[in-house]
């Protein structure tokens, strides 16, 4: 049976010989037997087949030449070229390839790199269809020992694009690769472009060239070669890394000859993008060497660096981050200490190392160096908001002195920085080492029983018993990971152990299996890629690794046993019988259940109709309330309320019971409505998309499928109603055909009549918020696409560039869907804030003073604020054009502008005091429709419509 | 133009659906153009339509259905022996089909293969293709593809395929940036392309397809509904078949426009029906590439339809050469076709660029795309 397609040339019928090829591929390689013919097959099975590939040898010694002929003799296509002299480097026997090559149409190949079957024929369409002078791709990275693969910058091939020239797109700087990318020969040839010989990093002198005097560059999107990762490469050991000096010198010669190429090209302008590239990635990269090496290599390299930052000019500076600015000023100063403390903040997870002042309302990275002005200007980080932290979401600087294993049995001792003071000298804290599973959630925590606060710093001795925290933690394989639990006023801040590589102990601590005694696995510490003390699983015997296997697969299989058995006695089938059991009996007057979003929140309508129930005085209204809630505790459910587990056996007994139901979504399917029952349905937003059996899912379904939805609407006594389009929509496409309430929705009660600014101000506080910017809040709709094409959730906003416009007086609140999964970045807390784990949106709603939305239901809810709004629809043609649709022209009807990148929504933000008037009608005309039927009283309408005249069967 | 072995392979080639006739009219064309073409269906359909004598080779794979692999996903399941000598039949069935597929393939020393249904593909895939061009059509919507089953399938297998033809360049994009690095557009022919065209005067709003939810058809009518009134000469006509038939007819009824709205069933002369008619309406929720919109402007009449796909966009551009609406938006359905029924000039306008429009719709413009696509996988 023939394996993947295109995989085994040697079966498929070669092309006949064009003369001449339509590109040719130079593949060079040197003792790389292992890896080469795979490479030159990747070649010969390309969907374009009428190509030659000119293999250059560069002298190997180990046959890697012979294996070449072998195949040259089986593929007409395939030539050889074998140097007589090993040059060292990849430019001469490129430049070789080259001067072989016959086709008008060359790229270049390392033998360790594998292609894509289609790219060559992508790239060549391309360069045909476009006339570019050279076309460039995208490139994956697969990192073998991880068996994952990463992107290299995506963002710059996300689409398809043609540049008149590299000033049209001078990120591209950031893509010195040759290997991934077409070029005309005659554009080579006229230009006299070939690889510097000689030179390491002959890479980015090539591109530029071809960069500079291309009067045309076309873009694809699609993935041109797998370029293939090793531990090895990345292993921060110090043998590995000795002539990381050299490296460096290196570059930086040939940044020289690169300003020399562009000074005589009269495109010194350029020099600011190439330089943005060096600073941004090459400098950090080297940089980040500095922490494992002696002072005199450390000075060595800062001295080299200083003297290359001379010819970095403002412009380029004014295109960096802020402390990646300080980290530049630094050098140039020679100062070692604080480089290297820029260093741990860009490099090793945004530490904070340094000792960060606040004067005069300004936040500085140090106090050095603030009596020059212009130092002031580069060390000033108030933009980066740190000082409006909390203490606990401060990255505190927590760095190991002593690090000592003995018999399992861990010793720590070491500081932690309280930055900007923080922490008062009489806190009560409590302090503590937790141990956790990198896979997992699970911890164990030791507290730390020696600590002393030192006004500046907080010294600790902790002693852990590491053999038993690990023992006692569910195991998997993998990294187990050290922080240091801080504890104060209710908050937590848990910084890593940052630790010099050079501190750590061999000592290796035995673990025993958890079946006790039957084996042992041995931990040994390291220093992660951020420099953070870390445990993991020593390599070992295969004997003790097959006997820790065993244990764990025994482990599990127990856990499985039980979780099979605890299934067939509380699963919800037997609960289901039960419900039918407990209808029968007699109805519980007042008992009814609160359910909002199937537990996971205490918000939305319900919340609101129990907030006026137990105003107008449960007692006297004989009501007795329950709030569901799906996880085990009631976390963020009122402590005075009295709740039930969702699914829980009380649940379902309750829910037998209950004279009222409340809630947004749909109580389970299990639960048929018993006639004394009145199930209040409020629903949880005003339709975009189209729902119910408008949506392709129950369009497409079966009669039957239909009939049950049908029924489980049925089972609404009343549905809240907030306007006459949310009937259109909702109503229809669902088939409702019960009673409507036309009285607003009690969630947006609040909204309509307004809060004080007293209450505002606390919430605000409550939140860890600030009291003296504008609030904007970012509320994206859940894209449901989004889960099958598997990419991690990324927020589609540049919140850098965002911050950088926009710092000084909006603070962001994001809030993506809860289904999202998203994390912020911590590089952006002094800006943005993270409130998708936030109960009630509408209490959100209630401090915004701008809403950003796209397509999400808050946009009618907000609209009863008649606050304005700006809608990031980034994506508008796929979302409304899709295969779901939507039921309005957001376009036309619209209460604010609709825009479409970052660049946007900053001009929309900073003009919009000056939107009110331009959107005044409109606005006026989306409240009228959306907002018709909110009085500022529904919650109050429901509990006198159903709660004080009892049953309404 | 080079001769060349052409196998296209569908799920089945008998029954009356869209892919079967797209695939019935594409052998004959490559047959009429010199190629020699060979149809294979994987299976027998429920029921056969008559396509007529077929000028080409055709021939069904499996004469009986292949036995269904069962499922194995609890253990208990999987260690049932019946369900064990269940999997050992179906996989032997399946081995033995795949055999019969390589030996027609291998009757050409060298070729191409079209597999025009996802389904197909999982023959194709395991049978020996070495000597042959592999393409991977598909019928339909980026959308529509991802909210399937079918969406696991093209991800397993057509990315590797010589060639990945979508019907749309902006399905194709989309596909291109989910990391298929081999895709490319290709339309569907017209069966014809009309030397006559509609004079544009007779009263008549018509349309075209199954008498099934998804065309929309309740909502077209809803449409005419509302600007009846105005135009008391005119009438709708509904030409096609279906499940719907009877509600659609009642729906007419209720609104009083029994007279003025009539199904008559399947046409036996569309292009006359065409032709009899002076503007088209496409109500349809969803679409991969509607044919019948196009066999219309190639009758040279103006549209108006619901922007329910990329395919509408793909075949007709609002204000230049139809009119296009937002999907399901009853009201500018209606006003669509207010406008149209009251302007003879703009109907004139719009149908002259829509004949135009679809000319590389036409057989020998598609023709000659194939011949593109022939050599494009030849290079």
């Amino acid at each position: 049976m023939p394996g993947p397609r295109g995989t085994d040339p040697g079966h498929r019928q070669l092309p006949e010989p064009l003369d001449p090829p339509q590109l040719s591929v130079v593949v060079i390689g040197y003792n790389d037997r292992a890896n080469l013919p795979q490479a030159i097959r990747s070649v010969l099975t390309q969907t374009l087949r009428h190509l030659e590939v000119v293999v250059v040898d560069d002298a190997s010694t180990d046959g890697s030449a012979e294996v070449a002929e072998q195949i040259a003799a089986e593929d007409h296509r395939v030539r050889v070229v074998r140097l007589t002299e090993n040059s060292g480097g990849c430019s001469r026997p490129r430049n070789v390839g080259l001067e072989h090559a016959r086709a008008p149409y060359v790229m270049f190949l390392d033998s360790d790199d594998v292609y894509d079957r289609h790219a060559c024929k992508n790239l060549l369409l391309t360069a045909e269809r476009t006339g570019a002078d050279l076309v460039a791709g995208q490139v994956v990275r697969l990192h073998l020992d991880q068996q994952k693969e990463t992107g290299w910058i995506k963002r710059l091939y996300t689409r398809r694009a043609v540049y008149e020239g590299i000033r049209d797109n001078p990120e591209l700087f950031f893509d010195p690769l040759s290997t991934n990318k077409l070029y005309r020969r005659d554009f080579l040839d006229s230009n006299h472009i070939r690889f510097p010989e000689g030179v390491h990093y002959e890479d980015s002198l090539f591109s530029t060239k071809a960069y500079v005097h291309a009067k045309r560059i076309a873009m694809v999107p699609n993935v041109i070669y797998y370029w293939r990762v090793t531990q090895e490469a990345e292993d921060l050991s110090i043998t590995q890394r000795r002539f990381e000096i050299n490296n460096f010198r290196d570059r930086i010669a040939v940044h020289r000859m690169i300003d020399e190429f562009l000074h005589e090209q009269g495109a010194d302008d350029l020099k600011v993008w190439k330089d943005y590239k060096f600073v941004r990635n090459d400098l950090r990269l080297y940089l980040s060497d500095l922490p494992h090496r002696d002072e005199s290599y450390q000075r060595a390299m800062l001295q080299m660096a200083a003297d290359y930052l001379a010819t970095v000019s403002d412009e380029t500076l004014a295109l960096c981050d802020p402390v990646e600015r300080v980290c530049v000023h630094m050098i140039r100063r020679l100062d070692l200490d604080e480089t290297l403390r820029t260093v741990d903040y860009l490099r090793f997870g945004f530490k904070l190392s340094t000792r960060l002042v606040e004067r005069d309302d300004r936040l500085y990275w140090t106090d050095k160096y603030l009596d020059d002005p212009r130092s002031r200007a580069v060390l000033d980080v108030t933009s980066m908001g740190w000082h409006r932290l909390p203490w606990d979401r401060l990255s505190l600087y927590n760095s190991v002195s002593t690090v000592q294993i003995d018999r399992g049995r861990l010793l720590l001792a070491g500081s932690v920085l309280n930055q900007l003071g923080r922490i008062p000298q009489d806190a009560d804290l409590t302090l503590a080492v937790a141990v956790r599973n990198r896979d997992r959630m699970e911890r164990r925590r030791t507290p730390v029983r020696e600590w002393r606060h030192e006004g500046d710093r907080i010294t600790y001795v902790a002693e852990v018993d590491l053999a038993r925290a690990i023992a006692g933690l569910d195991q998997t394989d993998g990294i187990w990971d050290l922080k240091l639990e801080i504890g104060w006023d209710g908050r937590t801040a848990s910084p890593p152990f940052s630790v010099d590589p050079g501190l750590v102990p061999t000592e290796r601590v035995p673990i025993r299996g958890r079946l006790g005694g039957l084996a042992t696995a041995q931990l040994e510490a390291f220093v992660t890629t951020r420099l953070s003390l870390a445990f993991k699983q020593a390599p070992d015997d295969g004997r003790d690794q097959v006997v820790a296997r065993l244990n764990w697969a025994v482990l599990r299989g127990r856990k499985a046993v039980q979780w099979r058995t605890s299934k067939a006695s509380t699963g919800p089938a037997v609960k289901a019988q039960a419900y039918r059991l407990f209808r029968r009996l007699p109805v519980v007057p007042g008992l009814a259940v609160f359910e909002s979003h199937m537990g996971r929140q205490y918000s939305d309508s319900p919340r609101y109709i129990y907030e006026a129930a137990v105003e107008a005085g449960v007692d006297r209204l004989g009501l007795t309330p329950v709030w569901s809630h799906a996880k085990k505790r009631p976390d963020g459910f009122p402590v005075d309320a009295r709740t039930v587990q969702r699914e829980s056996w009380r649940y379902y007994y309750l829910m037998a019971r209950a004279q009222y139901w409340v809630d947004n979504q749909g109580f389970p399917r299990v639960f048929t409505r018993r006639r004394e029952t009145t199930y209040i349905q409020t629903w949880h937003g005003t339709p975009l998309k189209r729902m119910g059996f408008d949506s392709p899912a129950l369009e497409r379904a079966s009669a039957a499928t239909r009939k049950a939805h049908k029924a489980l609407m049925r089972r609404w006594s009343v549905l809240l109603v907030p306007s006459e389009y949310f009937v259109e929509t909702f109503v229809q496409s669902y088939r409702y055909e019960g009673k409507l309430l036309r009285h607003g929705l009690p969630r947006n009660d609040l909204l309509v009549r307004g809060v004080d600014a007293d209450w505002v101000e606390a919430k605000k506080r409550e939140l860890d918020l600030p009291t003296d910017r504008r609030l904007v809040l970012y509320c994206p709709t859940f894209r449901d696409r989004a889960r099958r094409l598997q990419r991690e959730y990324d927020l589609p906003l540049d919140l850098t560039e965002m911050e950088r416009a926009l710092g000084d007086d909006v603070h962001l609140l994001v809030r993506p869907h809860y289904l999202e999964g998203y994390k912020l970045p911590p590089k952006h807390a002094g800006f943005a804030t993270d409130v998708s784990r936030h109960h009630d949106v509408t209490e959100l709603l209630l401090i915004a003073d701008v809403l950003v939305t796209d397509y999400s239901s808050v946009m009618f809810d907000f609209a009863n604020t008649g606050r304005p709004m700006v809608f990031y629809t980034y994506d508008y043609e796929d979302y409304t054009r899709d295969e779901r649709g939507t039921y309005l022209d957001l376009a036309r009807v619209a209460p604010g502008p609709l825009v479409e990148d970052t660049a946007g929504l900053v001009a929309a933000l900073r003009t919009v005091d000056g939107m009110r008037e331009a959107y005044a009608e409109r606005y006026a005309a989306f409240r009228e429709r959306f907002c018709e039927y909110e009085t500022g009283r529904a919650a109050e309408h429901v509990v006198k419509e159903y709660f004080e005249r009892g049953a309404d069967g | 133009m080079t001769a060349r072995d052409v196998f296209l392979v569908a799920n089945n080639i008998e029954e009356l659906g869209g892919v079967q006739r797209v695939t019935d009219n594409l052998a004959r064309m490559l047959q009429d153009a010199g190629h020699r073409v060979t149809v294979v269906g994987i299976q027998h359909a429920k029921v056969a339509h008559d396509y007529g004598a077929r000028p080409y080779r055709h021939l069904v794979l499996n004469e009986e259905s292949e036995p269904l692999a069962p499922e194995m996903d609890r253990l208990a399941a999987r260690l049932d022996p019946r369900n064990r000598a269940a999997q050992r039949r179906h996989e032997r069935a399946h081995r033995e089909a795949v055999d019969r597929l390589s030996a027609v393939f291998a009757e050409a020393r060298s070729g191409i293969v079209v597999v025009m249904q996802v389904w197909s593909m999982q023959w194709v895939a395991d049978a020996d293709t070495e000597h042959l061009h592999v393409i991977g059509m598909s019928h339909e919507s980026f959308d529509a593809t991802l909210a399937s089953t079918r969406w696991e399938r093209v991800q397993r297998y057509y990315r590797d395929v010589d060639l990945m033809l979508l019907l749309t360049h902006r399905d194709a994009e989309r596909f291109e940036l989910e990391g298929f690095n081999n895709v490319g557009v290709m339309h569907n022919a017209l069966s014809f392309y009309p030397e006559r065209t509609s004079d544009l005067t007779a009263p008549v709003v018509v349309a075209a397809g199954r008498y099934a939810p998804e065309k929309g058809y309740d909502r077209l009518i809803d449409a005419f509904a509302r600007v009846a009134g105005r135009h008391p000469g005119w009438s709708l006509r509904i030409f096609g078949h279906g499940p719907s038939r009877g509600a659609l007819e009642k729906q007419a009824a209720r609104l009083g426009l029994e007279d003025r709205v009539t199904l008559p069933g399947l046409a036996g002369d569309i292009e006359h029906e065409l032709r009899s008619a002076s503007v088209f309406a496409l109500s349809s929720i969803h679409e991969g590439l509607p044919m019948a919109l196009a066999e219309a402007m190639a009758c040279g009449l103006p549209c108006v339809a619901f922007d329910c796909a990329p395919g509408v966009r793909e075949i007709v551009t609002d204000g230049v050469d139809g009119v296009v609406v937002p999907p399901r938006d009853v009201a500018g359905l209606s006003e669509g076709l207010d406008r149209l029924m009251a302007d003879e000039d703009l109907r004139r306008r719009l149908g002259t660029a829509a004949r135009d429009s679809v000319r590389r719709f036409a057989p020998d413009q598609v023709l000659a795309q194939w011949e593109d696509v022939f050599a494009l996988v030849d290079r």
